[in-house]
């Protein structure tokens, strides 16, 4: 192992170590533990974050090319530190009025983090598979925390269960695909379909599985050097199956809405932002990187599911009176919108993606933030007409919730609006007229129940009586990040743009 | 060309055959041939040998969970650390101090864990000695509704 390789995983490391330290701290510190944990776990978040600017410029593939510390890697661990980081200063007033054990909670999200970091640095289908399940497990865990609450139980036992199947067939996925080429490097595996590189040979290559003798001799040494096109074809489909499934992609996005209104509020922000976008980074990576050279014409997949996800997330969010129930159906169609931009398959969809999961995850950070702060003890109050005149209550607050509503409608101005106009122009550009129509068509939909909010807040009286506790600084320190990037973003969003630009060309120029 | 790549699983498929085979006919044989005098004993279930009583299905403490899941703790590791034991030599410093970062960790688990009073079997069950409130995983009327 060389320094070289250590840089390479440095966030993740330092990630588990502060998560074990926050674990412990929690145990044996006896006074004051919820605050100690928050700090070194925003301290910890911050570590990393700094470790990360060791990996800039990007260097080459680390631990025998199965981890690569690219731009595409950088990218999405800026994304998932600042979504921490985040979730972090809302959680604080949360736990405690819930009186949740903070450490545990802390230390798994620090965990999580470190397993969607390996998600989207990683070069290797096991790795890849490692990495998806560090932040997974941690991710039931904490979908359940709430465990005198029985709809957070049962939340975290369909999670769980649902999980694992996905799981199942993405392993089996891999499995096959490795059957096919003799190796679980992305990199290799693009080699071997494009013809480049034989299959057979494939895993004597310094980049190959074992670096010595392949022990498994994979099925195109049968056939002569050919690589089996229905192995292929099945893999890819297993593969799709478990990925959609974690970024709640129909039809696989049955479980969403009731594990998203079970989880403790900020774990649900964490799922729709943190889990979505590290379950996308590894969904692009394996898409456009190792399977780039299939002869099965994969974006067909993504095209029938894009238009499943858009339709069914924004009918059934129609008839939602839950806030988190609607966010959750919000977030089915937003994974749809994303897949628009992913079926183009250029580099400008990829960058569109990652673009839009930036923009998505300050608007619904910010208004799980308020929903969470609204909520009061035990959650009570998360229907929509709880939401009722709460713009003349506290102004600030249905404010922040506004911006980030407009924004998930895709208003101008807003990040929302661009990472949409940005989908649609990489959907046309790949001659996708029809995909886009319907987009288009669903955005209008999606309108009509962002609304209702918004009527609600501001032009009806409130039902029932809803207290309105002071919002604390950290919360506000949240609120306002996330309307001010979302808005920003809407403005300006040539850097993000760009940078994102950057990593999709090296994602699929290099190699 | 044929595709001559699923004849391999040929193997498999013969392989199947003779165990389905081979156990299908241990029991039909010793059905066939064996003596049948049932008695009371006899079709009870068995249960080491001891008389049953009661019924199976109840509930249990929670803490023999936790207990189980630490034994897979230290299951994992022993898995961990035989094939390193076996190729020890080869991987030199590097592969020690791993397999040392990797104790440290599966111990701060432990340390967790015992901390928060899982192997604390004869205190009252109002949780173990770190148990906040809703802190402690031992903590709560263990398997009780709540």
């Amino acid at each position: 192992m060389s320094p070289e390789d250590l840089i390479a995983v440095l966030p993740e490391a330092i990630l588990t170590v502060v998560a074990t330290a926050v674990m412990l701290l929690a145990a044996f510190r006896t006074k004051g533990k919820e605050e100690w944990c928050g700090f070194v776990t925003l301290l910890g978040l911050l570590a990393a974050m700094a470790a990360l600017i060791l990996q800039w410029p990007p260097q080459g593939p680390a631990f025998d090319g199965m981890v690569l510390a690219d731009p595409f890697s950088f990218f999405f661990h800026l994304l998932f530190l600042g979504i921490a980081i985040l979730i972090v200063l809302s959680s604080a007033s949360y736990l405690r009025q819930e009186r949740l054990a903070a450490g545990e909670y802390y230390a798994l999200l620090l965990f999580a983090t470190a397993g969607m970091g390996l998600m989207a640095a990683a070069n290797d289908l096991i790795l890849s598979f490692i990495g998806l399940e560090i932040s997974s497990l941690s991710s039931y865990v904490l979908v359940g925390f709430r465990r005198r609450v029985a709809i957070s139980s049962e939340s975290a036992l369909k999670y769980f269960l649902l999980g694992s199947f996905a799981t199942a067939f993405l392993l089996y996925g891999i499995a096959l695909l490795f059957g096919a080429t003799g190796t679980t490097r992305l990199t290799v595996i693009r080699e071997v379909l494009r013809g480049g590189l034989n299959p057979v040979t494939a895993g004597n290559s310094t980049e190959g599985i074992v670096g010595g003798s392949p022990v498994l001799l994979p099925a195109a040494a049968q056939l002569g050097g050919e690589v089996p096109t229905s192995l292929i074809a099945l893999a890819i489909g297993l593969i799709f199956v478990g990925l959609a499934f974690k970024v709640s992609a129909a039809p696989f996005q049955v479980w969403t809405p009731d594990v998203y209104q079970g989880a403790p509020t900020p774990v649900t922000a964490f799922l729709a932002t943190g889990s979505k976008a590290a379950a996308f980074a590894l969904f692009l990576r394996v898409f456009t990187v190792a399977l780039d050279g299939a002869v099965y014409p994969w974006p067909s997949l993504l095209w029938v599911s894009a238009v499943l996800s858009m339709f069914v997330g924004n009918l059934a969010a129609l008839w939602q009176s839950n806030m988190k129930r609607l966010l959750a159906y919000s977030s089915i169609a937003h994974a749809g919108y994303m897949l628009v931009a992913f079926t183009a398959n250029s580099a400008e969809g990829v960058a569109t993606v990652m673009f839009y999961l930036v923009a998505y995850a300050l608007m619904n950070l910010g208004a799980f933030a308020v929903i969470a702060h609204m909520g009061n003890q035990g959650e009570r109050y998360v229907a929509i007409e709880d939401y009722a005149g709460l713009g003349f209550r506290s102004p600030v607050l249905a404010g922040c919730l506004s911006v980030c509503l407009l924004s998930l409608i895709g208003i101008p101005l807003t990040g929302g609006f661009l990472g949409k106009f940005y989908v649609f122009r990489a959907a046309l550009r790949s001659d996708l007229l029809g995909l886009t129509v319907l987009g288009v068509l669903n955005s209008a939909i999606a309108a009509y129940y962002y609304l209702k909010v918004l009527v609600a807040m501001y032009m009806s009286e409130p039902t029932r009586e809803v207290p309105a506790p002071p919002v604390p600084a950290a919360v506000a320190c949240v609120l306002a990040v996330c309307a001010g990037g979302t808005l920003l973003l809407g403005i300006a969003p040539q850097s993000v743009l760009n940078f994102a630009l950057y990593a999709a060309q090296w994602l699929q120029g290099r190699m | 060309m044929p595709n001559t790549y699923f004849q391999n699983y040929l193997v498999i498929l013969l392989m199947l055959g003779v165990v389905v085979l081979l156990a299908g006919g241990m029991i039909v044989l010793s059905y066939l041939l064996g003596q049948h005098r049932p008695s009371r004993v006899k079709l009870s279930p068995y249960e080491c040998g001891m008389v049953p009583t009661g019924d199976a299905r109840q509930r249990f403490s929670v803490k023999f969970y936790l207990v189980a899941m630490v034994f897979i703790l230290f299951d994992v590791e022993i898995v961990f650390l035989y094939p390193w034991a076996v190729i020890f030599h080869e991987l030199r410093m590097f592969g020690f101090l791993e397999m040392l970062l990797f104790l440290l960790l599966v111990g701060a688990g432990f340390a967790y864990l015992w901390k928060m009073g899982v192997l604390d079997w004869t205190g009252s069950d109002t949780g173990g000695p770190a148990g906040g409130t809703g802190g402690s995983p031992a903590g709560g009327r263990a398997g009780g509704p709540e």
